[in-house]
């Protein structure tokens, strides 16, 4: 007997820790509305037949956000045979809402009353058997975290299979429902009045307080930033130097054994130079997810939405596009994904477009090989491009506002900050297992497939093996024509066309095909602005395979991800283009004329902020001009 | 009176909601309907958006949506 139940319930309730529970694998869960944005299956633990389906967490059936509309079409393509409706029962009242609903579709309804221990521990009393008698479903109190009763739930959602009788008639509106559980709820719960101020509330105090609130974000991001880039490249440095002396200890004992040359040149520089190159990265990236897990699973993450609101609006998002940007400094994929939480539409495209700017950890190891090869090493390229894809963000951002297709003002901006929780050292443990598993298959599978084929191409010409006369292979034919595009961005040579090009696979590509094509690669750039031209192209170009496909699935559709696409690369180059003229103008200009365009670029500034200064205000009714204001006319019409 | 009229820490109950139907539905779908009790909980450091609680639940709504909550003190 093939059994199918459903998870169902109220974001962040706790259906993929219960999930987790019944099935043994280990999916994903955070402190923020919204961390599983489609749906899972498992089989159950304990009786292989039955699968076990986690959907996403919705408030109603009204099908408003996307979310919603895939758990309705869920329900119309499969019917489950049980739904275990998980609700948070520190929270009861608004989790019943979508268990009314629930109730109404002629399946069978368990309904587990999550949180069990905390509710003890708040002193509420809840009368399961009342409970039943007034939703007519059987009630099961849980800790999914402590697998309390879950064996309990599960024997009773197995055994089910009355449908429930729940009528409201003619009070269906969301208003008669909670007029409904208004008036029911206390009929079979009974909670003390909570005094004074909560744990959270005191914690939020500071976290979110007028003047601690913004400094402790900085301070937190910073921290970040910094612990996972300075004490990544440490264990990253050790990695790289293992695995430089093995490549020369494996190139010593072969050229010693004679072995032919082109054995000796694919094993040693494209598979352990290659491989070596990507592992060595491997701690920054993975220091940098166990920090953002930790800071998504205490519920910090929901709260920057909060901080930020403001400054978001002004670009035509809201606070709730920060978590997509944030998760887009590990993986613009998992970025891309948590999109699926903001409600408006335009927004939620916008996001979608602006995330990839945010350099990701592979964009961020391009730069910090970058800073080692020709900045010495400085933190100046990686905190660079980092503020050039913030500006991007915000100048496009404000750009694509006033585009008619982001114009839709529906939705209004509702934000639940949850209770704050101390991170399980199991969860985050779980999230790096699989982002450990998710870098080294691709470090192992594309970067070393990769690696092999551009040392072919580099390698082979029209007249067969090259013998390292790279003037003959395919690769160099191919780049000298596609290096022309790049001409005016400053880094025209068919080893950086091939290097950009190569970057759609996987960013971490470009470093690859760098080293492999180049022995000296630092003198492939003229200039220091040519190459923060390159980091940019590469920041800014659309991003990798992965991505591309992650954004057109979110879309939905052809036109909207094409267009992205040709906004990436338009971004890309005339920012790459605007540094490298920089550049030339600096270049060019000697010590006399460098001080007179200072001054007129001080000029230019000063008129327009004075022109600026000097402009009406919008608010008419209080302005001091009054008739002198040009603007009168205007206004005194409208 | 408008909900952005009372001070942090002052509760008062829902009279009116005067947003379109659509941004009515989703502030019902959280608890937020005609009836119920809300706290001020805080505003954001740069003023917008402020923490409400409804329902034991603490919500983030912004200033312009706040405008067209009504509510009356008890």
């Amino acid at each position: 007997m093939n059994k199918k139940i459903a998870l169902i319930g109220n974001p962040n309730s706790g259906k993929t820790t219960l999930f987790n529970v019944l099935t043994g694998t280990y999916q994903k869960t955070g402190n923020w509305s919204g961390v599983t944005t489609e749906k899972k299956e498992g089989q159950y633990l304990l009786d292989k037949s039955v699968t076990i389906i986690d959907l996403p967490g919705l408030y109603s059936l009204t099908a408003r956000s996307k979310d919603e509309r895939a758990v309705i079409d869920f329900f119309k393509s499969q019917r489950p045979d049980v739904i275990v409706n998980v609700v948070d029962g520190t929270n009861l009242t608004r989790n019943l809402l979508l268990t009314t609903y629930l109730l109404e579709l002629k399946i069978p309804v368990v309904i587990a009353v999550n949180f069990c221990d905390q509710l003890k521990k708040q002193g509420a009393v809840l009368d399961a058997e009342k409970m039943e008698n007034v939703l007519s479903a059987p009630i099961v109190t849980i800790s999914a975290l402590k697998k309390t009763n879950v064996d309990k739930l599960m024997d009773i959602a197995l055994s089910l299979d009355r449908v429930p009788y729940f009528d409201l008639k003619d009070n269906k509106s969301t208003r008669d429902r909670y007029a409904f559980l208004d008036k029911s709820v206390p009929l079979f719960f009974y909670k003390k009045n909570e005094k004074g101020k909560t744990f959270t509330q005191k914690i939020d105090d500071l976290l979110l307080g007028k003047k601690t609130g913004l400094p402790i974000f900085i301070v937190v991001m910073l921290m970040v930033y910094f612990v996972s880039i300075r004490l990544g490249g440490v264990f990253g440095g050790m990695i790289e130097n293992a695995f430089n002396s093995a490549q020369s200890g494996v190139m010593a004992y072969f050229t010693a054994k004679k072995v032919p040359n082109w054995i000796t040149s694919l094993s040693c520089e494209a598979v352990i130079g290659g491989i070596g190159t990507v592992l060595s990265f491997l701690p920054q990236i993975l220091i940098l997810f166990a920090l953002l897990s930790i800071l998504e699973q205490s519920g910090y993450c929901a709260r920057t939405s909060f901080l930020l609101d403001r400054i978001f609006r002004s670009i035509g998002l809201s606070g709730k596009s920060f978590i997509p940007m944030m998760l887009g400094c590990g993986c613009t994929v998992s970025g891309i994904m948590a999109t699926r939480t903001i409600e408006r539409e335009s927004e939620r495209v916008m996001t979608i477009y602006l995330t990839p700017f945010i350099p990701c950890g592979a964009k961020t190891a391009v730069f910090g090989w970058f800073a080692s090869l020709l900045f010495n090493g400085s933190a100046f390229v990686a905190t660079a491009m980092y503020f050039l894809g913030i500006l991007c963000v915000c100048t496009f951002g404000r750009i694509l506002k006033r585009l008619k297709i982001f114009r839709d003002k529906s939705a209004p901006f509702i934000l639940e900050i949850p209770t704050l929780k101390i991170p399980h050292v199991k969860d985050v443990w779980f999230v790096l297992k699989d982002k450990v598993k998710d870098f080294l298959t691709k470090a192992g599978l594309i970067v070393f497939v990769f690696s092999v084929i551009l040392w072919a191409l580099r390698n082979l010409g029209f007249s067969g093996y090259t013998y390292g006369d790279v003037k003959k292979s395919f690769l160099y034919i191919f780049g000298n024509k596609l290096k022309y595009i790049f001409y005016p961005l400053g880094f025209a040579s068919w080893e950086t066309a091939v290097a950009v090009l190569s970057g759609i696979f996987a960013k971490e590509a470009v470093i690859e095909t760098l080293t492999l094509l180049s022995k000296t690669p630092a003198t492939l750039f003229s200039s220091p602005f040519s190459a923060l031209s390159f980091t940019a192209f590469i920041l800014l170009s659309p991003p990798c395979i992965a991505s591309i496909s992650m954004a057109s699935s979110e879309l939905k559709s052809k036109k909207l991800t094409f267009y992205m696409l040709i906004f990436h690369l338009f971004t890309a180059y005339t920012v790459s283009l605007a540094i490298n003229l920089l550049g030339i103008l600096i270049n060019a200009c000697n010590r006399l004329i460098l001080p007179v365009i200072i001054v007129i670029i001080i000029v230019v500034t000063l008129v327009l902020a004075i022109k600026r200064l000097k402009k009406c205000k919008k608010d008419c009714a209080n302005c001091s001009r009054g008739e002198k204001c040009k603007r009168t006319e205007k206004h005194f019409t409208t | 009176m408008e909900l952005t009229k009372l001070k942090v820490g002052e509760s008062a109950r829902v009279s009116q909601i005067l947003t379109d139907n659509d941004a009515k539905t989703r502030f019902a779908e959280l608890g937020l309907v005609e009836g119920v009790e809300v706290l001020i909980v805080r505003f954001a450091p740069l003023g917008d958006p402020l923490e409400i609680k409804v329902r034991d639940v603490y919500l983030a709504i912004r200033v312009s949506d706040a405008k067209k909550i009504m509510v009356e003190k008890a």
